[in-house]
């Protein structure tokens, strides 16, 4: 199953697409993002689908770190995807983290 | 200088137990030093394909979002919202994951088509216009590339966690296993040889003092 959280515009694409678990927050909203995260994990949704926008709030951040640290199987992956203002200019290239602690040189 | 193991007696018996012990670390290492680079290998292999997947999921979504503001500019945005709450569909998953050399590495298939033909998608023509269909196909291929994305990521990132950890077990085997185990060996060798030539003098000592009474 896959699920979607992001802004109106993003939702309103992916259910363009079909997908049916559209969760639909305003940027800089409250903490209800962190909410939809917890319970959408706790269900087995297999993909989890978000802003990076969203994902970059720091309370989100937060709680993707922490359900990635806790998940024992594969599921949820959790995927940044970019608004419709195009993808973030990233301080931390996450996967490029990942390679250069792991192999020890940074990878292009 | 690595310090000895604590607790050990200088015996016979304990030096073979170290050495066996110190072969089969050996031997741990190696292995665990073959699995690492196999790994990276592995690991260095998918990150360009991950980079190469992003790429191009960023450029469909920017598309598919072009499409949308067209669309809700010609229909409006109420119009395109009505519409979207008509299409869903079934998004069949089938979840599996296969190993790496031992990680574990999800592969997702979907096992229906996500992009649908126009009449499929389950809006009258009459609301709807070319726009609206464009945006859905789009973001229908976007799903999909979201979905290839999220199986190389996620593979990236069990690799990356193993290699971290195998590396840490190498490290921790060939700088303080195996030293404190090669230590302990020649501490206990020493000991032995030590008492060895104890012995000896004093037999030879025991002989001298015999000699001399039986004279």
């Amino acid at each position: 199953m896959i699920a979607i959280i992001g802004d109106p515009e993003t939702a309103m694409g992916f259910k363009l697409a079909g997908v049916k678990e559209v969760y639909e927050y305003p940027t800089g909203g409250e903490d209800d993002v962190a909410h939809a995260l917890d319970k959408l994990a706790k269900e087995g949704v297999a993909i989890i689908i978000i802003n990076e926008r969203l994902a970059a709030e720091a309370k989100n951040r937060e709680k993707i770190r922490e359900i990635n640290s806790k998940k024992r199987s594969v599921i949820p992956i959790i995927i940044e995807v970019p608004d419709k203002k195009g993808p973030l200019e990233k301080e931390v290239d996450e996967i490029g983290e990942l390679i250069k602690r792991a192999v020890g040189v940074a990878v292009k | 200088m690595p310090e000895i193991i604590e607790g050990v007696s200088p015996t016979r018996m304990e030096l073979l137990r170290l050495s066996r012990r110190e072969k089969l670390a050996e031997k741990g290492h190696d292995l665990l030093r073959e699995k690492r680079d196999a790994l990276i290998a592995e690991l260095l292999d998918v990150v360009s394909e991950v980079r190469n997947a992003r790429k191009e999921m960023e450029d469909k979504l920017k598309e598919a979002f072009a499409f949308l503001i067209f669309a809700q500019a010609r229909s409006g945005v109420e119009q395109v919202r009505q519409l979207s709450l008509m299409t869903s569909q079934e998004i069949e998953l089938e979840f599996s994951s296969r190993s790496i050399m031992g990680v574990r590495v999800p592969s997702l298939k979907l096992e229906t088509e996500l992009a649908r033909k126009v009449t499929e998608r389950g809006y009258g023509f009459i609301d709807s216009s070319a726009a609206v269909d464009r945006s859905a196909r789009s973001f229908e291929e976007a799903v999909e590339k979201i979905i290839k994305l999220a199986e190389l990521e996620e593979a990236v990132r069990n690799l990356a966690r193993e290699v971290e950890k195998i590396k840490r077990r190498v490290n921790a085997l060939e700088y303080i296993m195996i030293p404190r185990l090669k230590t302990t060996r020649k501490y206990i060798r020493m000991r032995l040889e030590e008492m060895e030539r104890e012995n000896f003098t004093r037999l030879k000592r025991i002989k001298a003092m015999l000699e001399k009474r039986e004279r």
